[in-house]
C-alpha cells in the first residue's frame, strides 16, 4: 500500500512541477517587459484572485482525475454556474445565514457529484457522457430555479472576498490557497487520500487488497462536486452578478490546467499544488493576452496554440513501437 | 418460428437498436403531443434542423471507432459556415466556395490527426487545444455574425431530390463513404486500431495512418455541416457550431459507439442524433414553461442514455 504512494511523493514530483514554474516564470517576465503596470501590485493581486478560482475548479477536476477509470468531470462549470445564482437566493445577512448558504451550496454540488458518481459507477455510463449529460440537467435545473433572473443584489458578507487583506493577497487567494494545501495533505497524508491514490493507480489490484473500489470513486465525484459548488459561491461573490452559463469555460479549463500540472489522465498520479500551477499558468496567460489587446479571435488562436504546445510536450502517449 | 427469433436475435445484437427505437418512441409520443407530427412538412424541416449535427456525429463516431475522440468539430463547422459566407460575399463562385470549405475543414482535420496519431498527443486535450484555434479563427474571420448565401444553395437545401428531401445528402454522402470504406480492409483495421491499438500495430495494421484517415473524415463531416448549416440559415455565425461537438458525442454514445474505441456505427448515431433534435422539438412545441423545459430535454437525454446502456449490457456487447 506504500507503494503508488511514495511514488508520488519522492522527487519526480517536483519534476513533475518544473515545466509550470518554468511557464510561470517566462509568462512573468514577459508580462513585465510588455507593461510596468503588469507586475502592479494590483495587477497580480487580481492576476492571483482570478486564478484561485481556476484552482478551486482545478482542484475539483484532480480528485476526479486521480480516481483513474477515465475519470473526468465535465459538470464543473454545470455546478459552478448553479450554486453561483442559486446561493445568492438565500438569505445572506449574518455569518451564520452565510455559513448555513456556504453549505448548502457545498451541499448542491456533492449531490449532482452524487448523481455522476452512481451513474458512473453503478450504471456504468462512461463519465465523460455521464457529466455532460449530467451538466445539461443542471443547466436545466438552474433555468428551472431561478427563472432565468441573474443574480444581482448581493450580500455584503459574500462580496467580502474581494477585500484585500496584505498587498497582492484578498481573502478568496487565501482561501484558495487553503483548499489546496488541504487537498495536497489529505492526499499525501491521509487513509483517506492514498486510498484515492491507489485506486486510481491500478483499480483492479485496489479491489483485490479489499479497497471498496466504487466506494471511493463515487466519493471523488461527490467531492469534485462539493469543491465545485463552493467555487460557483465564490465566483458570484467575486464577480459580483451572476447568468446562466458564466461558468461554462472552467469546465475544459480545469481539465487543461490539472493536465499541466501534471495529473496524469491515466489516474493515480498528480498533485494539487501542479493543478493550481496550471491555473496560474492559464490565467497569467489570458490577462496577458488581454493587455496586448488584440482582437478576441486573434487570442483564442494564440491560446489555442500556446496550450496545444503545453500539452504535447506534457502529455504524449508512448510510442507503438516497444 | 425460429427465422423471427434469428431476426429479433440479431435486431438485438445491432449496436444501433437503442437509438432506433428510442428514436421512434418518441416520434410516437410525439405525435401525442403536436398534431401536425407526422406531417411531410414538420419532418422535412425537423431533418432541415437535425442534418448539420448529424454530419457531425458520423464524423465524431469514426474518431470515436477508431479509438479516440475529437470535441473540435463544432468548432470547425463554425469555421466553414463563416469562411463560406466571406467567400461567397467576396463574389466566389458558390461551386469553388462549397469545395473551398470542404478542403478547408479536411485541412483542419488533418492538424488534428497529425497532432493526434503522429505527435502522439492525447485526443481529448489536443482537441480542446485546436477547438480553441478554430473558434478564434471563425472568429478572427467574422467577429459579428450577418451576411447571406447564394440563393441556389438554400432553393437546393430546402427543396427535395428524388422524392427525398435534399438536405438528407448532406449526411448520405459522408454516411456513403464511411459505409464504402468500412467495407474494404481498411475499415477492419480501423475498427482493429480502436479496438487495441498495440495489437492491431503488432499484426502489421498501420494505426496512424487509420487515425489520420478517421481525423481528416471527421473533418469532411464537418465540413458538410457546415454546408448544411449555411444553407439552411443563410448566415454566419461564429459560435454557430459550439455546442454540437458535445451533442454529437451523446448521440453517438446513444447510438451504441462504444467510447473504448473499436465497437458501433454510424447508423446507430445518426438515430441518436434525430432522437436528440426531436427532443429539443418535442419539449418547445408541448406547452410546458419555457423554464422548465432545459430540464426536461436533459431529463430525456439522461433516461435515454440509461436506457440505450441498460439495452447494450443485457445483450452483453458493452466493454465500456
Amino acid at each position: 500500500m506504500e507503494w503508488p504512494l511514495k511514488r508520488t511523493v519522492n522527487t519526480k514530483n517536483i519534476r513533475v512541477l518544473l515545466p509550470s514554474i518554468v511557464v510561470v516564470a517566462v509568462l512573468l517576465i514577459f508580462g513585465a517587459t510588455l507593461s510596468g503596470r503588469f507586475i502592479s501590485v494590483r495587477n497580480l493581486g487580481s492576476i492571483l484572485m482570478t486564478a484561485s478560482l481556476l484552482v478551486f475548479a482545478t482542484t475539483a477536476q484532480n480528485i476526479v482525475f486521480l480516481s483513474g477509470n477515465n475519470g473526468i468531470d465535465l459538470s464543473i462549470g454545470a455546478v459552478m454556474s448553479m450554486t453561483a445564482l442559486v446561493g445568492p437566493m438565500m438569505p445572506i445577512g449574518t455569518p451564520v445565514e452565510f455559513a448555513f448558504a456556504t453549505l448548502t451550496v457545498i451541499a448542491m454540488g456533492a449531490v449532482c457529484g452524487l448523481l455522476n458518481g452512481l451513474g458512473i459507477r453503478v450504471l456504468s455510463i462512461p463519465p465523460l457522457i455521464m457529466t455532460l449529460i449530467m451538466s445539461n440537467v443542471i443547466y436545466g435545473f438552474t433555468l428551472f430555479v431561478t427563472k432565468g433572473r441573474p443574480a444581482m443584489e448581493l450580500s455584503k458578507i459574500l462580496l467580502g472576498v474581494n477585500k484585500t487583506v496584505f498587498p497582492m493577497i484578498r481573502v478568496l487567494t487565501i482561501c484558495g490557497v487553503v483548499a489546496v494545501a488541504a487537498a495536497e495533505i489529505i492526499l499525501r497524508k491521509t487513509r483517506a487520500g492514498r486510498k484515492l491514490a491507489i485506486v486510481g493507480d491500478n483499480p483492479n489490484a485496489a479491489g483485490l487488497c479489499g479497497l471498496r473500489v466504487s466506494l471511493i470513486s463515487v466519493a471523488a465525484y461527490v467531492c469534485s462536486g462539493g469543491i465545485a459548488g463552493f467555487a460557483g459561491f465564490m465566483l458570484v461573490g467575486y464577480a459580483g452578478s451572476a447568468i446562466m452559463r458564466m461558468a461554462d469555460s472552467y469546465t475544459l479549463l480545469s481539465v487543461a490546467a490539472a493536465i499541466i500540472g501534471g495529473t496524469s489522465v491515466a489516474g493515480g498520479r498528480g498533485s494539487f499544488v501542479g493543478g493550481a500551477l496550471g491555473s496560474l499558468v492559464l490565467i497569467l496567460l489570458t490577462s496577458i493576452l488581454q493587455m496586448l489587446n488584440i482582437p478576441q479571435g486573434a487570442r483564442f488562436v494564440i491560446q489555442g496554440v500556446l496550450l496545444a504546445v503545453i500539452l504535447l510536450t506534457n502529455t504524449r502517449s508512448e510510442k507503438l513501437r516497444q | 418460428m425460429n427465422r423471427a427469433r434469428l431476426l429479433l436475435g440479431s435486431l438485438r445484437k445491432m449496436s444501433a437498436m437503442p437509438a432506433i427505437l428510442l428514436f421512434f418512441a418518441l416520434l410516437v409520443a410525439n405525435s401525442f403531443i403536436m398534431a401536425n407530427s407526422l406531417s411531410r412538412s414538420f419532418l422535412v424541416s425537423y431533418l432541415n434542423n437535425t442534418t448539420p449535427v448529424m454530419c457531425i456525429a458520423i464524423g465524431t463516431s469514426v474518431v470515436i471507432i477508431c479509438g479516440e475522440i475529437d470535441i473540435s468539430l463544432g468548432a470547425m463547422l463554425s469555421v466553414g459556415n463563416v469562411l463560406l459566407i466571406k467567400l461567397l460575399g467576396a463574389g466566389v463562385p458558390y461551386q469553388a466556395a462549397v469545395v473551398l470549405v470542404l478542403a478547408a475543414s479536411m485541412a483542419m482535420g488533418l492538424l488534428n490527426g497529425f497532432l493526434i496519431a503522429a505527435m502522439r498527443g492525447s485526443s481529448l486535450l489536443t482537441t480542446f487545444a485546436t477547438s480553441t484555434i478554430y473558434s478564434g479563427l471563425a472568429l478572427l474571420i467574422m467577429p459579428v455574425p450577418g451576411g447571406s448565401v447564394a440563393r441556389e444553395m438554400s432553393r437546393f437545401y430546402n427543396g427535395s431530390l428524388l422524392g427525398l428531401p435534399a438536405a438528407a445528402l448532406f449526411f448520405m454522402i459522408p454516411y456513403a463513404i464511411w459505409k464504402i470504406y468500412k467495407r474494404t480492409t481498411h475499415g477492419m483495421r480501423l475498427y482493429a486500431a480502436g479496438y487495441d491499438r498495440n495489437k492491431a500495430y503488432v499484426s502489421g495494421v498501420n494505426v496512424t495512418g487509420e487515425k489520420i484517415f478517421a481525423f481528416v473524415f471527421a473533418g469532411f463531416c464537418a465540413g458538410m455541416g457546415a454546408l448544411a448549416i449555411t444553407s439552411s440559415l443563410g448566415a454566419g455565425d461564429a459560435l454557430i457550431g459550439a455546442a454540437m461537438s458535445m451533442m454529437a458525442i451523446s448521440a453517438a454514445v446513444i447510438g451504441g459507439v462504444s467510447l473504448s474505441g473499436g465497437y458501433g456505427d454510424v447508423t446507430g448515431s445518426l438515430f441518436g442524433s434525430l432522437f436528440l433534435g426531436l427532443i429539443t422539438v418535442s419539449v418547445l412545441s408541448s406547452n410546458v414553461s419555457p423554464f422548465v423545459q432545459q430540464l426536461a430535454s436533459g431529463l430525456i437525454l439522461l433516461f435515454g442514455m440509461l436506457g440505450a446502456m441498460a439495452f447494450g449490457m443485457k445483450s452483453g456487447k458493452k466493454r465500456n
